[in-house]
């Protein structure tokens, strides 16, 4: 909460691809989570991807022109948030590796990338968010995708805001730092290997007994939930912002519904 | 153009080699381990000899340690760890200053290693605290194979030559200006392997049991 | 080894059906995770060693040649004889001819990556000589007539049962029972007079210490001190990469070495070898030769694929390894497997032959994270990725997909467009249940998950639309 008089900060809000187009629940529980927080959140119409499928198949020239399109339609902003711990890698850890430092751009790139974040560690580390009276009834388990906790050290930061939802309990998950599977292009380029590395995501999920699995990508919430929901596991998979916003009533991804 | 003379060329140019003075990439290199305790694993004030026989004894090195009180005991120690695991028949006792004039009455010392079941005791010249190792160096005295032949290994430690790091054993060394035995050997332990499963097993094909006996000097 | 990494979709098939596989996987990954992970813990100065295991490598490789002439000067002062090897050929005619000369019958073999990277194997069939495999994992591959399918535990891809089978078959003597000891123990009988009789003696080297010319091997059987020293000849292979400065800095490298590879503070045996047999020695060889391989290493040096040179061989990425534990090492078909096989790979062959090593990886960053000399490996996959890219050696299919894509991303009114028709269509398609099941154009993904049904519109056209005050759609 910012003090009355103190300039609220202006958060570009980034939703990501995958979020716009299967979940934008996502989006309107990040927005929800911003304001609470005390910013002015502003929804740039001309955002599209961060460019990740191009720069990891090795287009370093297309992710360039598309990272060029996100520095111009955001770097007014004090913040990017971004629902996604691998976009918001991408931006903050990646985009330095397309623009040479000799490029026109770098020095905006370099701005906007150091001031891009991940969601849950935007809420927590820098507008010391935590939201109140949040109820959610049940027993969550909790997935690290890779690029948040190996790229931006997002760890604590959920676990602690989720600590404080009323009727939630957390149920440690084995392997939570392992890998899911879904790496991007890597699900659909090498299926069947990505079926293998996910079929043991989702059997230590199941063994955890929880109903409820929580992560801070789409990506891998989508491909968990995907395999949970193939092999007949009852567990409703949410985004945590969902969650913390009170929006997580619709039975999650690849659920029963609401 | 010789092999040589072709990947020197080529590392030259990948390298993009600067003229720096040897003496220069010396001081650079020496600069970069000039503060061992950043890499050392910290004692915590524990002596060395306690340190190194936690080490030895641990299960990860799986030693067995004895402690006499001067040479003059150490072939009672031998004895005692030879009925402990049951076990008569010559054994193979390293010919060295330290245990020639031992009294070995009652024990034939003889025993080659040809066959395996085998023991033999040996003299190490130093000890590292740091992790339960000794050190042996091959030489006129000194057959490496005695110490890596038999199924028991007993192994003489003296607590004078007992070292905290490898880093004080190359100092003692005396460096590259002094005589270089063929092999100096760090063994810690029982020889062991786990490329079955990952399952730590010992006697693999070294010694399967290793007994200290330090003698306190 | 013969590199078939050109076929690595066809071995993942099979690797992927392959339950026993399964089993030795499942049975070995998380205990060597485990293992590490508590050693690690208590090594309070692990980080510290790791940052200056870095900047050691990087600094002697920055020296390369400098150091290299040291250690060969060192090493011949001490009596070795220094062969300098360009290519695998090289390499593998001069371990040849010096079996020749030395008339060798048998040779007694220290496990070695490099040594499998010239093909040592074959240079001893060409010098008429019997290769004996010491090593517990290289025995049991010699035996089975099977690559290595890891760098520290050749043999990881079988389990104790295929083991037992394979020694009752093979073995003189057979095992005393099946339990894991016992086919130690049966190893252990197999090998011993073998030792003792053999010609010559091959090992690599763990490192090479330019300041003394001394090698390293770092073991746990007792195979290589009783590989070379019974023999009349010493032979050393080894990677030029493998240099370092001093004996202080071997220490650095050995407390993260043992650390990373097994779980231990330090390997039962660290021996330093630094010439034949002196006079008056009680045992040794007469003979020692040290063979410094190349192999494109000087290709790396100076390019983005430089930090690859700074590997231990210490195998903890493929441990930690999401892929590797899905299709075990013999899936990339080549001697280096996992993430250090999906770099080194393509620049000791060609990013061709390669293909498929560098996109087969979800660039999850654990390899990163425990290597114990902080090589940037999913950064510089990707990196082999851009460079496919430029080669042109992507897919048509995948370079389209990806072309649209990109044309799109950078038109954003269009690409709003594209995607609510799309969202329209899939929910449509969904027949009103909340998954969808079957879907065209989507079936890497529905082969194996569901899709989720997706709203009733994108975020974008919901967004825009609640501004307009028509509120937001569910």
């Amino acid at each position: 909460m910012t003090d009355a008089g103190v300039q609220k900060p202006k958060v570009g809000l980034f939703v990501t691809c995958l979020v716009d187009a299967m979940r934008p629940n996502i989006g309107f529980a990040s927005l929800k989570l911003l304001e609470a927080a005390g910013c002015d959140v502003y929804v740039p119409e001309a955002q599209t991807c961060c460019g990740q499928p191009a720069f990891n198949s090795g287009d370093d020239a297309t992710t360039r022109a598309i990272a060029k399109q996100i520095i111009e339609n955001f770097e007014q902003y004090d913040y990017v948030v971004v629902p996604s711990g691998s976009c918001a890698s991408m931006i903050r850890t990646h985009y330095s590796d397309v623009f040479g430092a000799d490029d026109p751009l770098a020095e905006r790139q370099t701005a906007l990338s150091a001031k891009t974040w991940e969601i849950l560690s935007f809420l927590s580390d820098v507008m010391q968010y935590q939201p109140q009276d949040v109820q959610y009834d049940g027993v969550a388990t909790y997935h690290d995708s890779c690029s948040g906790l190996r790229d931006l050290g997002v760890h604590d930061q959920p676990r602690q805001m989720l600590a404080e939802v009323s009727g939630l309990k957390l149920a440690a998950l084995k392997d939570n730092d392992a890998c899911c599977g879904f790496g991007g292009t890597f699900c659909v380029k090498y299926p069947d290997i990505s079926n293998a590395i996910v079929t043991d995501k989702a059997q230590n999920i199941a063994d955890t007994g929880a109903d409820t699995l929580l992560a801070g990508d789409l990506g891998c919430l989508m491909n968990m939930a995907g395999k949970l929901s193939r092999d007949r596991h009852k567990v409703k998979a949410y985004h945590t912002v969902e969650v913390l916003a009170g929006m997580a009533d619709d039975g999650g991804i690849c659920g029963d519904g609401g | 153009m010789s092999d040589r003379a072709a990947i020197l060329q080529s590392v030259r140019s990948a390298s993009r080699a600067l003229d720096t003075s040897a003496a220069d990439i010396a001081a650079e290199a020496a600069a970069l381990v000039a503060d061992r305790t950043g890499v050392q694993p910290g004692f915590d004030g524990v002596h060395l000899t306690d340190r190194f026989v936690a080490k030895a004894t641990s299960e990860r090195v799986t030693a067995t340690v004895d402690h006499v009180a001067g040479f003059d005991g150490v072939p009672g120690a031998v004895q005692a760890y030879l009925a402990h695991v049951k076990r008569s028949g010559p054994i193979c006792v390293q010919s060295c200053a330290e245990l020639d004039g031992l009294n070995w009455t009652g024990m034939e010392r003889g025993a080659t290693l040809q066959e395996d079941g085998g023991c033999a005791v040996t003299c190490a010249e130093y000890g590292i605290a740091e992790t339960g190792s000794v050190v042996f160096r091959s030489g006129a005295h000194q057959p490496i194979l005695t110490n890596f032949l038999p199924l028991h290994h007993i192994v003489i430690l003296r607590t004078s030559t007992l070292l905290a790091y490898p880093e004080d054993l190359w100092a003692h060394l005396g460096g590259r200006d002094a005589p270089q035995s063929r092999l100096l050997t760090i063994v810690t332990g029982t020889s062991g392997t786990a490329d079955i499963e990952a399952r730590n097993v010992r006697g693999a094909h070294g010694p399967k049991h290793m007994h200290i006996v330090m003698v306190a000097d | 080894m013969i590199q078939t990494s050109d076929r690595f979709k066809e071995h993942v098939a099979r690797a992927l059906t392959d339950t026993n596989l399964k089993v030795a996987l499942n049975r070995t990954t998380s205990l060597l995770q485990t293992r590490r992970k508590q050693v690690v813990e208590e090594y309070a100065e692990y980080d510290e060693a790791r940052k200056r295991a870095q900047a050691i490598k990087d600094h002697t490789l920055k020296h390369m040649a400098h150091y290299l002439e040291m250690f060969e000067e060192n090493a011949t002062a001490q009596g070795a004889i220094v062969h300098w090897a360009k290519t695998p050929d090289e390499a593998r005619r001069i371990v040849a001819d010096i079996c020749v000369k030395a008339e060798a019958k048998t040779a007694t073999r220290v496990k070695s990556m490099l040594g499998e990277e010239i093909g040592i194997a074959d240079a001893l069939k060409d010098a008429g000589v019997e290769r004996i495999e010491t090593d517990l994992a290289e025995h049991i591959i010699q035996l089975a007539e099977d690559p290595p399918s890891h760098i520290v535990m050749p043999a990881m891809h079988k389990t104790h049962e295929q083991v037992a089978t394979l020694f009752d078959d093979k073995h003189g003597v057979a095992p005393d029972s099946h339990d894991i000891p016992d086919l130690v123990a049966s190893a252990r009988r197999e090998l011993r007079q073998k030792f003792l009789s053999a010609d010559v003696g091959i090992s690599g080297a763990n490192f090479l210490i330019a300041e003394t010319g001394a090698i390293v091997t770092v073991t746990n059987e007792g195979n290589s001190e009783l590989t070379c020293t019974p023999p009349k000849v010493h032979i050393v292979t080894a990677g030029i990469e493998k240099i370092i400065p001093g004996m202080d800095h071997a220490s650095v490298f050995l407390r993260l070495l043992a650390r990373a590879a097994i779980g231990a503070e330090i390997t039962q045996y660290t021996t330093f070898y630094n010439g034949p047999k002196r006079d008056g020695d009680a045992d040794g060889p007469e003979q020692y030769h040290i063979v410094l391989v190349d192999n494109h290493r000087t290709d790396m040096l100076g390019s983005d694929l430089q930090p690859m040179l700074r590997c231990i061989r210490c195998g903890a990425c493929m441990n930690h390894c999401p892929v590797y534990a899905a299709v075990g090492g013999h899936a990339y078909g080549a001697v280096y497997p996992g993430p250090m096989g999906s770099v080194l790979t393509p620049a000791l062959s060609s990013l061709e032959a390669a293909k498929d090593l560098p996109n087969a990886c979800t660039l999850n960053g654990r390899c990163k994270e425990v290597c114990p000399v902080n090589i940037p490996l999913p950064d510089m996959l990707r990196n082999l990725r851009a460079r496919q890219w430029d080669a042109k050696l992507v897919s048509p299919v995948a370079k389209t997909a990806l072309g649209g894509w990109g044309y799109l991303a950078q038109r954003p009114k269009l690409y709003h467009l594209v995607v609510g028709l799309t969202v329209h269509g899939m929910r449509a398609w969904a027949f009103g249940r909340n998954r969808i099941k079957r879907m065209p154009f989507a079936g890497g993904w529905v082969k194996h998950r569901d899709l989720p049904r997706p709203e009733k519109g994108s975020f974008m056209q919901q967004y825009n639309a609640s501004k307009h005050g028509i509120g937001r759609r569910s």
